[in-house]
């Protein structure tokens, strides 16, 4: 067992059911494969960097587990195979997965959900994130000449 | 001399992370990681950004994992 992270882009375009039904597909599979979930973060609709599949947005699916080599090459297989699924990423976080300390940090991470306040509505979070990209956007444009100038330093000291 | 001269008047310049401990690298979080690189999408270099060798090394991981899920942009240009 190898502790693993993987995050995984789905079609912006699906209904919130079939969203959902997606990522218990491949929740399931990894089940299926013995793998013990961590940790399932679902980070939303998402702007995307540059387009992927002709879309400019996709909703973010982050998983971390532990797992088998196996189950891993399995799970990429079939994220290759559905459509629903335009981009995703493993990556190895470490050799070993201890996984009475994962449960141990499982069970806090839910007392501390079930305790405190219900996260807030997920929309306005989208929207935010959304927002901040926007920022970022314009501040490439006004940049524009600096980044250019900063470029011929790099020329000249070659 | 010149080299003298500039070590003068020039900052030195320590990395970031090494500095402050409570700042990590990773790839999810693309607020960090576009600090180091240029309006372009490109990755600033180590004798420009002052970082270490080692958290350089750590930064352009974090950096071409951040690409891939389109966290970050390879290119951006103009209005892109």
């Amino acid at each position: 067992m190898r502790h693993y992270e993987t995050i995984f882009i789905v079609h912006p375009e699906l209904s919130e059911e079939d969203t959902a039904a997606c990522v218990e597909k491949f929740r399931g599979l990894l089940e299926k494969d013995g793998a013990f979930i961590v940790k399932e973060d679902h980070w939303g609709r998402r702007r995307l960097a540059y387009t992927v599949k002709k879309q400019t947005k996709g909703y973010f699916v982050l998983v971390e587990y532990g797992a088998t080599g196996e189950a891993v090459d399995e799970l990429e297989r079939n994220f290759k195979i559905d459509e629903q699924v335009i981009r995703y990423l493993t990556v190895k976080i470490a050799d070993s997965f201890d996984e009475e300390a994962m449960a141990q940090r499982k069970a806090e991470a839910e007392a501390a959900k079930a305790a405190g306040t219900p996260p807030p509505s997920e929309p306005d979070e989208v929207d935010d994130r959304d927002d901040d990209d926007d920022d970022d956007d314009d501040d490439d444009r006004d940049d524009h000449r600096g980044g250019r100038r900063r470029r011929d330093d790099d020329d000249d000291e070659d | 001399m010149i080299t003298l001269k500039r070590r003068k008047y020039g900052r030195r310049k320590v990395c970031r992370f090494c500095a402050d401990s409570s700042i990590t690298i990773d790839y999810k979080e693309p607020r960090t990681l576009r600090y180091y690189t240029t309006e372009r999408g490109k990755i600033i270099p180590r004798r420009i950004s002052g970082c270490c060798a080692k958290h350089q090394r750590e930064l352009t991981l974090a950096i071409k994992r951040a690409r891939h899920i389109a966290l970050l942009p390879f290119s951006a240009q103009g209005s892109n």
